[in-house]
């Protein structure tokens, strides 16, 4: 395990319903130190959101049940949730969408087809010890 | 010792590889990479190796890169390839194009996956940037096709624009044509996203700038309007559009702005280059199709005109050869009518007894001249040879004074019905071309009714408000109206809009001149009026004239009668006229009031027999045009011998031409003349030299 100490027990709820992006995005995060809970769904994911409490959630846009954005909303509607910082994963590089997300209050955008895992994971570190 | 030296090959092989040669453990990490993996990645051997490999690809293609790895590791096959984005160090993207193959440890070890990669990000580069260069070669090819030489330059915009739509799907492409440094959107198609802008006008004149690239023949490329400093008050209307990114392409024939074509994106972006050269290419063919278009259409109007203006000569010289003969005919008729007219007063005169019967049948002929007299009027005004003064004049009187020449124009079959207001105002214009409208529009009628019908003349007062009046291309105000209806055939829309054209004309040919409502149109205009026209197809037609409205009474008419008292008198008057019949008529008239007569038939006698007479000479009357020397010619030597001599010119209307500025102070009696009148006038002439 390659982990920072500082991110050692954070723990990060990613919600992708793509299964080999939600196994890799896990063992590659995982490699990091950090704990990663893990949502397929919209409404898993805002289920997971309240339950877990995590330090950060890393949130699809695409996903069925609930889309990214209603989630994120619901998230920063609920005083229990919406502290948590949202990193959200997007396939769309429209500017109309990232103006969107940030406005609902996203920690940060990032485009699908403009990031490696190791960037996301970068990202992520960046977010959990920033200042 | 072979085996060493063969893995020295092997590794030798592998390190000079241009590709790139890597080996992952069952974790997917790197075990090795090649030379080549550093040189291309630009990576440090200790940044990859121990590191996953999946961790430099993107993340949109790990979905496609790590079902095969699995599927090598499971055994599922193997050998597998991919095509993938991965990380450079500078933080470009390397496509690769890789084939993983599995390794098993033949001691029982963990497999190993050993991944050869090449990097194809310029091959895909050059495939996108043919595939580009080809869908341009598409496009153009397609215009070319369909835009075909001579085809009208709305047409050619609607094709070129179909094509950029199919070609460019996701932008609206939009063709403005200039107009006096403004962009009138005529045609724009594509993206929904957009508002319909077709009928907007851009006024460069706002901004002059712009205007000044496009007049160069440079195109004007716009990333994001809101960040855009160059475009001024264009901004705003990019804004109201919606429109975001612009491409605009000036379109120029023969150093011209015709037009612009424009890319339009409610999103910013940054055009690519093939972008801009697919719009420039396609803009330079489009000015060159409008232009050949135009030039087409030139040619057209040329041909067309040319014809329409032979048709036009060969109509006026007929005219005009017509007009000749009625004036030549109503001439001679006029010298005829004189004595027919005047001898008939004469006797009338000399027949006082009201119940004779010869006077009676005297008076016959008389009317019979007069109506004669009437007719050669109208036939002369027909032919245009008189020259009118406008007057104060009452319209009830004119179509009150037409009524039996109109029923004798319209025929037996056509019901005349005329409704004059009592309380018509008057209006100021010629007499004689007041009759000419009529008697046109009363022609017109008749033709419209080949079955016979009604035709109804009105006359009434109206006050145009603005909108009417605007109707009409008349100025507001006080109008009095006179109406011509029949309900006869009627015209479409077509006919009347050209109907006040000059030779336009829908009777058979050489049935109508096409000239009978352009001359119409043109009195009307000519006396500050209008005319209104209803018509429909089987309906009839009414014309409504509006003249202006004066509030002058009208000037009674110089009368006939014998207003002068019979005076003895003893003036000389010489006297030179080549028509017998008009000598005689003058003798006998002027004779009986005292005057003395030298008569003469032509210039050179007249001449002889004042060379002959010792006395002076009070008054010359002389036809206007005679064999010899005419009526001016004859005055001005008269003038020579006798410089205060008074002048007294008869003329039939077709000599009046001949009277010019030259002809010396002179005055003038009309052809046909009655007795009292030739009397009056010469009485005129002479009085004021009897005062002094």
């Amino acid at each position: 395990v390659i982990g920072s100490s500082l991110l050692s027990g954070r723990r990060v709820l990613l919600v992708e319903d793509d299964p080999i992006l939600q196994r890799a995005g896990e063992a590659s995060l995982r490699q990091r130190g950090l704990t990663i809970i893990t949502a397929s769904d919209g409404a898993e994911g805002l289920k997971k959101a309240r339950d877990e409490a995590p330090d950060l959630v890393l949130l699809d846009l695409l996903m069925p049940l609930m889309p990214g954005v209603e989630l994120l909303r619901a998230l920063k509607a609920d005083a229990a949730t919406a502290g948590i910082p949202v990193l959200v994963l997007s396939n769309s590089s429209r500017d109309d969408d990232k103006r969107e997300a940030l406005a609902l209050g996203a920690a940060g955008y990032l485009v699908k087809a403009n990031i490696s895992l190791k960037e996301l994971g970068d990202h992520v570190e960046r977010l959990l010890t920033g200042p | 010792v072979a085996f060493n030296h063969s893995e020295a090959h092997f590794r030798s092989l592998i390190e000079n590889s241009n590709d790139m040669i890597a080996l992952l453990d069952a974790q997917g990490r790197f075990e090795y990479v090649s030379p080549a993996v550093t040189r291309v990645l630009g990576y440090a051997d200790s940044e990859l190796l121990g590191h996953t490999a999946v961790e430099f690809v993107a993340l949109e293609d790990l979905s496609s890169v790590l079902p095969r790895f699995t599927a090598l590791l499971s055994g599922d096959t193997s050998l597998t390839t991919a095509e993938y984005r991965i990380r450079r160090k500078d933080g470009g993207w390397c496509i690769v194009e890789s084939i993983g193959c599995l390794l098993r440890d033949d001691a029982g070890g963990a497999p190993a996956i050993v991944v050869n990669s090449r990097d194809v990000t310029e091959r895909k580069a050059a495939e996108e940037a043919l595939r580009q260069t080809d869908a341009r070669l598409r496009l153009l090819n397609n215009i070319s096709r369909h835009v075909k030489l001579g085809m009208p330059a709305d047409e050619v915009v609607e094709h070129v624009l179909g094509e950029m739509a199919t070609h460019f799907p996701r932008y609206r492409v939009s063709y403005g044509a200039a107009d006096n440094g403004r962009i009138v959107v005529r045609f724009a198609l594509g993206t929904a996203e957009l508002p319909a802008i077709i009928g907007r006008v851009i006024d460069f004149g706002e901004t002059p700038a712009i205007l000044g690239i496009l007049r160069e023949g440079r195109a004007l490329t716009i990333e994001n309007a809101a960040r855009d400093d160059r475009l001024g008050a264009f901004a705003e209307r990019l804004r109201e559009w919606n429109v975001a990114a612009l491409m605009l392409i000036p379109l120029r024939a023969g150093g011209q702005l015709k037009g612009v074509l424009a890319l339009a994106s409610p999103r910013p972006r940054t055009w690519a280059a093939h972008e801009q050269t697919t719009l420039r290419e396609v803009g330079d063919y489009l000015a060159l199709a409008i232009a050949e278009s135009e030039a087409q259409e030139q040619r057209k109007r040329v041909e067309s005109a040319l014809s329409i203006s032979q048709q036009r000569l060969r109509q006026a010289q007929k005219l005009e050869a017509v007009g000749r003969l009625a004036g030549g005919i109503a001439h001679d008729f006029n010298n005829l009518l004189t004595a027919i007219i005047g001898y008939s007063e004469l006797l009338l005169a000399e027949l006082p007894d009201r119940d004779d019967v010869i006077r009676r049948d005297v008076l016959e002929i008389k009317q019979a001249g007069d109506r004669a007299a009437s007719l050669t009027r109208q036939l002369l005004a027909f032919s245009r040879q008189q020259v009118l003064e406008p007057q104060v004049v009452d319209l009830n009187a004119i179509v009150r004074n037409m009524d039996q020449l109109l029923r004798r124009l319209i025929g037996e079959d056509v019901h005349l019905v005329i409704d004059s207001a009592a309380d018509l105002g008057q209006t100021k214009a010629d007499p004689g071309q007041i009759e000419q409208v009529v008697m046109n529009l009363a022609l017109n009628a008749r033709d419209a009714m080949g079955d016979g019908g009604r035709l109804s003349i009105r006359t009434c007062n109206a006050a145009l408000q603005a909108d009417e009046a605007s109707a009409l291309g008349a100025t507001p105000g006080e109008y009095v109206v006179l109406e011509v209806e029949d309900n006869g055939s009627g015209m479409d829309a077509e006919t009347q809009s050209r109907i006040f054209e000059p030779f336009f004309t829908t009777k058979e040919p050489n049935k109508g001149t096409g000239l009978g409502l352009a001359t119409v149109y043109g009195i009307v205009q000519q006396s500050h009026g209008a005319i209104g026209v209803t018509s429909s197809p089987g309906r009839g037609t009414t014309f409504r004239i509006y003249l202006p409205r004066v509030d002058e009474p009208v000037r009674p008419a110089r009368a006939d009668g014998p207003s002068a008292p019979h005076v003895e008198t003893s003036e000389t008057i010489l006297i030179a006229e080549d028509e017998s019949s008009i000598r005689n008529l003058m003798r006998a008239v002027l004779a009986r009031s005292g005057y003395r007569l030298i008569e003469s038939a032509n210039a050179e006698e007249a001449l002889e027999r004042l060379a002959a007479y010792d006395g002076s000479i009070h008054l010359l009357i002389s036809d206007v045009v005679m064999p010899g020397l005419n009526g001016p010619e004859l005055a001005a030597r008269v003038r020579q011998r006798q410089p205060d001599v008074q002048v007294l010119f008869l003329s039939g209307y077709a000599d009046q031409a001949v009277l010019g500025e030259q002809s010396g102070p002179h005055a003038f009696l009309a052809k046909p003349f009655t007795p009292a009148v030739l009397k009056e006038k010469v009485r005129q002439l002479l009085e004021p030299r009897r005062r002094a």
